[in-house]
């Protein structure tokens, strides 16, 4: 290469070197922060669904670098403008070798030089010649083999992006109880903090902007009540993005768009945990209500059992509290299956009467009667028909679902209403924590 | 049809059901339960197990026919009528299941100690008590006369893909879920690497159970 610049005068040689390593050194000392700027953009790009092309992972540095050096020279641009020859950090049309167009190219346009290839021997040894790619790495043709075929093919993306959401959902759930325990964290936090007059200026200030942020917002709004219907669509279309999938463009590689829509997948998890959850809030307020107002209910549950055909003593029997065992519904008394899949090796298993019977392995809904339970046994176990009770009742026929017409539950319907009021209560906890917290900006990685 | 699980039936015993100040504490039919499984072990079967009680559903045991076929057997007390649930809970062709249950079948009928023997379908359910009892023994069929062997087929039964669906799933989420989520707080992050880690080893003991399902003791 030494000879390449031959022609060159010895002035501008030791210039334009000067000026290679002031640049390179604080290229370098920038490294780590373009890194960080480049990957953040990026990974806003395949959220927004523009399409940000990054090859190669150096690809990254050079739009961090880019952006540091001049935010507004970036703009991110797609595949397709790529393949034309849009340079996606400055700008410009071309690549090594091809001609700069004016004022985009990094280097001074004195240095911007068509480089040679360079020797074996130099390959590691900056150069001048380098100038004309420093900064950027050259915008590289996606390779014609097959992986780089199917990286960019839409129907391999697709699959992708489907895996992915379906992957996320399961995690969506469990990451219900780390927002949960986020939410009881800074509730802790805020608590604590009215405990010194800081804590309680800050309180008071923060109560005081979002109260002037929703008057701010409610007037203008009332001035152009048309923005409202807009607002809402918007807020309608953002939510429906964030958990449905494929509603929003597909990432440029297979890995964003799996990416992308694990994402989604979570998102969906946990508003389905958070629609349990306040299915669940709802069934523990009626199962307390239930309880407070048990002793006052009983004259109705007496009415009740007598309309269904039993003689008072019996009607009696059945509307007193049910203090039995419940159903054991995760793991039978039978210890021959898990959640309804045979495990007849579970028998060999000494399962303490604390575990069975503890409310991690039995339903047993709150304020229920004899005769409440009974119906509720009947309706969630296939193989529970009737009982029997005291002899000197109902004239010895016990209590038989078949004779009430009872109808059971199937499928959705019977796992709910046999999971253990303990999960529930979990997940209405959780739900309740995400309804008092505003939407927040959190997992970056993740669409909202 | 396929082998008919339910049976309501009159049993000359006594009536076993312990009360206390008007609540039933112990629920009765372990007498009973007791005498079938001597008929059971009279009929070949082994490792007959003690008897458990399920409470308001009666008393249950267990037992091998032919070696590794294991089947159930529970009563429930309305006394006099008691109700019998027989079921294979091993997965297989279901012959064996035919095999015993008519053995069974035929033994009830020819023990005095049984009248009134109704047997009925998984759809069906265990008969109506007062049914049982309005029963007219003289014209009541023969056991043999009422499920001639071309009548009742095996029902062969297989473990369920679903553990294994289940297992892949939480697996595979698990395994990338750290990985696809990410986010600059550490709290976030080591939150979803537990998630991940808990995911992760959910799929396994979803694993252990489908392969557990097949898995005799």
């Amino acid at each position: 290469m030494a000879q390449d610049w031959s022609s060159q005068s010895d002035d501008d040689a030791a210039d334009d070197t000067g000026s290679w390593i002031v640049r390179r050194n604080a290229q370098l000392a920038l490294q780590a922060e373009a890194d960080k700027v480049g990957r953040d953009l990026w990974n806003q790009a395949t959220r927004d669904g523009n399409g940000l092309y990054a090859g190669n992972p150096s690809d990254l540095r050079a739009i961090g670098l880019a952006t540091l050096g001049n935010p507004e020279s970036y703009s991110p641009v797609t595949a397709d403008e790529d393949e034309r020859g849009v340079d996606p950090v400055y700008g410009f049309a071309g690549a090594p070798g091809r001609p700069s167009t004016e004022g985009g190219s990094p280097v001074p346009r004195a240095q911007d030089r068509s480089p040679s290839p360079p020797r074996s021997s130099e390959i590691d040894v900056p150069t001048v010649s380098e100038l004309n790619v420093l900064g950027r790495r050259p915008v590289q043709a996606p390779h014609p083999g097959l992986l780089d075929d199917l990286d960019h093919n839409p129907a391999v993306r697709a699959a992708a992006g489907g895996l992915g959401f379906v992957g996320g959902l399961f995690v969506g759930v469990p990451r219900t109880g780390v927002h949960a325990i986020e939410g009881i964290g800074e509730a802790a936090r805020f608590a604590g903090g009215l405990f010194n007059p800081q804590g309680r200026a800050d309180a008071w200030n923060g109560t005081k902007a979002a109260a002037n942020s929703t008057l701010q917002y409610l007037g203008s709004r009332l001035a152009h009540p048309s923005r409202l219907g807009s607002d809402i669509a918007a807020q309608g279309a953002a939510a429906v993005h964030s958990v449905i999938p494929f509603t929003t463009p597909m990432g440029d590689n297979v890995l964003g768009e799996m990416k992308h829509e694990f994402g989604i997948g979570a998102n969906a998890g946990e508003a389905l945990t958070n629609v349990v959850g306040l299915a669940s809030g709802f069934e523990l307020a009626q199962s307390l209500n239930a309880i407070r107002g048990f002793e006052a209910a009983q004259p109705a549950r007496i009415a009740k059992y007598m309309a269904q055909g039993f003689d008072e003593p019996t009607a009696i029997h059945l509307s007193k509290p049910y203090k039995g065992m419940g159903d054991h519904g995760p793991v039978p008394r039978r210890q021959d299956s898990i959640l309804g899949f045979k495990a007849p090796a579970l028998k060999k298993v000494p399962i303490p009467d604390w575990v069975m019977d503890s409310p991690f392995n039995v339903s047993k809904p709150r304020g229920m009667s004899q005769g409440d339970f009974y119906e509720y046994h009947y309706r969630v176990d296939p193989r529970f028909y009737g009982a029997r009770l005291p002899k000197d009742l109902n004239g010895g026929k016990g209590w038989s679902g078949k004779r009430l017409e009872l109808e059971r539950y199937d499928g959705p319907g019977r796992i709910w209403a046999r999971t253990p009021s303990l999960y529930k209560d979990a997940a209405a906890a959780m739900s309740y924590d995400g309804s008092l917290r505003q939407r927040r900006q959190d997992d970056p990685g993740s669409p909202r | 049809m396929n082998v008919p699980p339910w049976a309501g039936f009159i049993a000359d015993v006594p009536d076993d059901q312990v009360e206390a100040g008007g609540d039933i504490t112990v629920y009765g039919g372990r007498n009973v339960a007791l005498v079938l499984g001597e008929i059971f072990a009279g009929l070949g079967c082994s490792r007959i197990s003690a008897l458990r009680s399920l409470g308001m559903q009666g008393w249950e045991f267990d037992f091998r026919y032919g070696g590794r076929h294991r089947f159930s057997c529970r009563v429930q007390s309305f006394y006099p009528v008691f109700w019998l649930l027989f079921v294979e809970e091993s997965f297989s062709s279901g012959e064996a299941h035919v095999e015993l249950w008519r053995k069974f079948g035929n033994t009830l009928e020819r023990d005095p100690r049984f009248h009134k023997i109704l047997w009925r379908s998984a759809k069906q359910g265990p008969p109506d008590p007062q049914k049982v009892e309005a029963i007219n023994d003289r014209r009541q069929l023969l056991f043999d006369e009422e499920f001639p062997p071309s009548r009742i087929d095996a029902k062969a039964s297989h473990p369920s893909i679903w553990p294994y669906v289940i297992a892949i799933w939480l697996m595979f989420s698990g395994a990338i879920g750290p990985f696809m989520l990410e986010h600059p707080d550490l709290f976030h992050r080591v939150g979803y690497a537990v998630i991940g880690l808990l995911l992760f080893l959910l799929g396994v003991l979803f694993f252990l159970i489908g392969i557990g399902q097949g898995r005799e003791t």
